[in-house]
């Protein structure tokens, strides 16, 4: 073969450049995106050592769904402004970014704000609960939602598009030590940060009736004794 | 037709991959066996062709543990760190499968002529065309890094929106498919074929050393991407296998025990040894990315 000019092989990377597009283009008109439900496999879970600041999850990780993606985790470090802008709902899930089906269901399920976290130390869990035996006894297997966010001192933000019926309540936990609980002091009261719905002050301690919410926005206070 | 359309799970994508890929190998393992057979009634099975057939799994056995060592996370942590940023959002379905394998199959063409062309692809992929001989078991036959550059050529999918797990089956079904065409028991298939599909002939070309037949027919499923981008060449005039300056034939049983280490590293040694021993850096350069072929003037 004598060896390609290099116009002949610009024009050959220009046209596959055009088939890569144009059947991206086609194929995305070929399917509904991708739901919550179809992403089954957690690269984390397979890959430990991929999940940011290492894996610690591996063996008593909630036998729950997670609804939280890696690009929402990332997302949800954009300060959030109190309001109820436009541009507020666009970061509440990485699902906006592709338009406009996802669009409409980010206005939908429950969208949690949490408040207040410290500093950036460790994760920061999300668990939602919609029957009060599981939440009085934190069974978190039984949680119909969960996340796990990286902690950082802007507002957290966590969306769980399939939660739309309720009531639900929330529980957040800032696990600074990276043990995956709530880590209690010498005298048994909180040493990191805790937090559940409609909680006002950091005595709170409120059954699942007072605690729960409607689907939609809610806003999350994170408190710490200590 | 509602299963073209129906959605899919990630880990029914998966699940299809495992099972075509796993059923894949125990068929090769079938025609092996009646490849050997057939070089028996032939009269051509000789020492020299079952060690090099042993050869070919042993080269898999460290090509997969390099994988799994290195290039696993490497591939999983690209790709899914990559998909937050696609354009588009696909779904799962056979409909979009289907299209990604076309397009993973150009990628793989321009990937193919990148390791050929590129004297460090070409370190990890001639250990691929160092067998002297061409039946299934060469198709197992793996260098070191043949794990690495696909990764690159396949993210333009991922960035353009495939599922990560789509985008892997469609690079495993490009590879399965021309796994099937390392054979010289199928002769041509009819002309429409031969025309839009890669085949035996077409393959055993690219793996010929013949003058008139090297850096030709880089394809994996499609031929038509080679006719379309000028590497294409007919097979009319008998192939000889292997490589131009060929490495160190099975003679003895010495031979075939180092034959596993010479064939895997053969290429690294070769590319470590230009690069150190050039003079002056354009020589470094052009002896780790430019083609093959280049020699230094002096
Ligand atoms: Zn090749």
């Amino acid at each position: 073969m004598p060896s390609p000019s290099k116009a002949a092989l610009f024009t050959g990377l220009l046209v596959t450049a055009g088939i890569f597009i144009g059947g991206a283009y086609a194929a995305s008109y070929m399917a509904e995106p991708i739901t919550d439900a179809q992403r089954d496999f957690q690269y984390d879970d397979y890959m430990p050592s991929l999940a940011p600041g290492g894996n610690d999850v591996a063996p008593d990780t909630p036998a729950v769904p997670v609804y939280e993606t890696k690009a929402q985790t990332n997302l949800a470090e954009y300060p959030v402004k109190e309001t109820t802008s436009s541009q507020n709902q666009a970061v509440s899930s990485s699902q906006t970014l592709r338009q406009p089906v996802a669009q409409e269901r980010a206005e939908t399920g429950l969208n949690v704000t949490i408040t207040n976290t410290r500093n950036a130390v460790g994760k920061v869990y999300v668990l939602v609960f919609a029957d009060a035996a599981a939440y009085k006894s934190y069974d978190y297997t039984k949680a119909v939602g969960y996340a796990e966010l990286q902690a950082g001192t802007h507002n957290l933000m966590a969306s769980f598009p399939e939660l739309n019926d309720g009531p639900y309540a929330v529980m957040i936990l800032h696990d600074e030590d990276g043990n995956q609980d709530l880590t209690l002091d010498s005298q048994g009261y909180p040493a990191e940060g805790y937090g559940t719905s409609n909680a006002k002050t950091k005595y709170d301690d409120l059954s699942f009736a007072k605690a729960a919410i409607k689907p939609g926005k809610t806003s999350v206070k994170m408190h710490y004794l200590q | 037709m509602d299963w073209l359309w129906a959605a899919m799970k990630e880990s029914d994508v998966f699940g299809w991959e495992t099972f075509i890929d796993d059923w894949f190998f125990v068929f090769s393992l079938a025609f092996l066996a009646f490849e050997l057979l057939r070089y028996l009634f032939k009269k051509k099975l000789s020492w020299a062709l079952m060690g090099d057939t042993v050869v070919n799994y042993l080269t898999l056995f460290m090509f997969i543990f390099v994988n799994l060592a290195l290039l696993a996370v490497l591939y999983i942590s690209a790709y899914s760190w990559a998909s937050q940023f696609a354009v588009f959002d696909i779904g799962i379905n056979w409909a979009t499968i289907a299209v990604c394998i076309i397009l993973a199959d150009i990628a793989y063409y321009w990937e193919h002529r990148f390791m050929h062309k590129v004297n460090l692809g070409w370190a990890t992929h001639s250990v691929h065309h160092s067998s002297p001989y061409f039946n299934i078991s060469v198709a197992y036959r793996f260098g070191p890094m043949d794990g690495l550059f696909p990764i690159f050529f396949h993210m333009p999918l991922i960035l353009l929106g495939f599922n990560p797990f789509v985008v892997f089956f469609s690079e495993k079904f490009v590879q399965i498919f021309q796994t099937a065409l390392h054979t010289e028991a199928v002769k041509k298939f009819p002309r429409p074929i031969e025309a839009i599909f890669n085949t035996p002939s077409h393959h055993r070309v690219h793996h010929a050393s013949n003058r008139k037949y090297l850096d030709s027919n880089y394809a994996g499923i499609f031929i038509i991407w080679d006719r379309l981008f000028g590497t294409f060449v007919r097979e009319d005039e008998k192939v000889v296998y292997g490589l131009v300056t060929p490495i160190p034939e099975i003679k003895t049983f010495g031979d075939f025990l180092a034959a596993p280490f010479v064939a895997f590293f053969h290429g690294f040694w070769r590319l470590g040894k230009n690069v150190l021993t050039a003079k002056g850096f354009k020589n470094k350069w052009m002896y780790m990315f430019g083609t093959p072929s280049w020699k230094p003037k002096d």
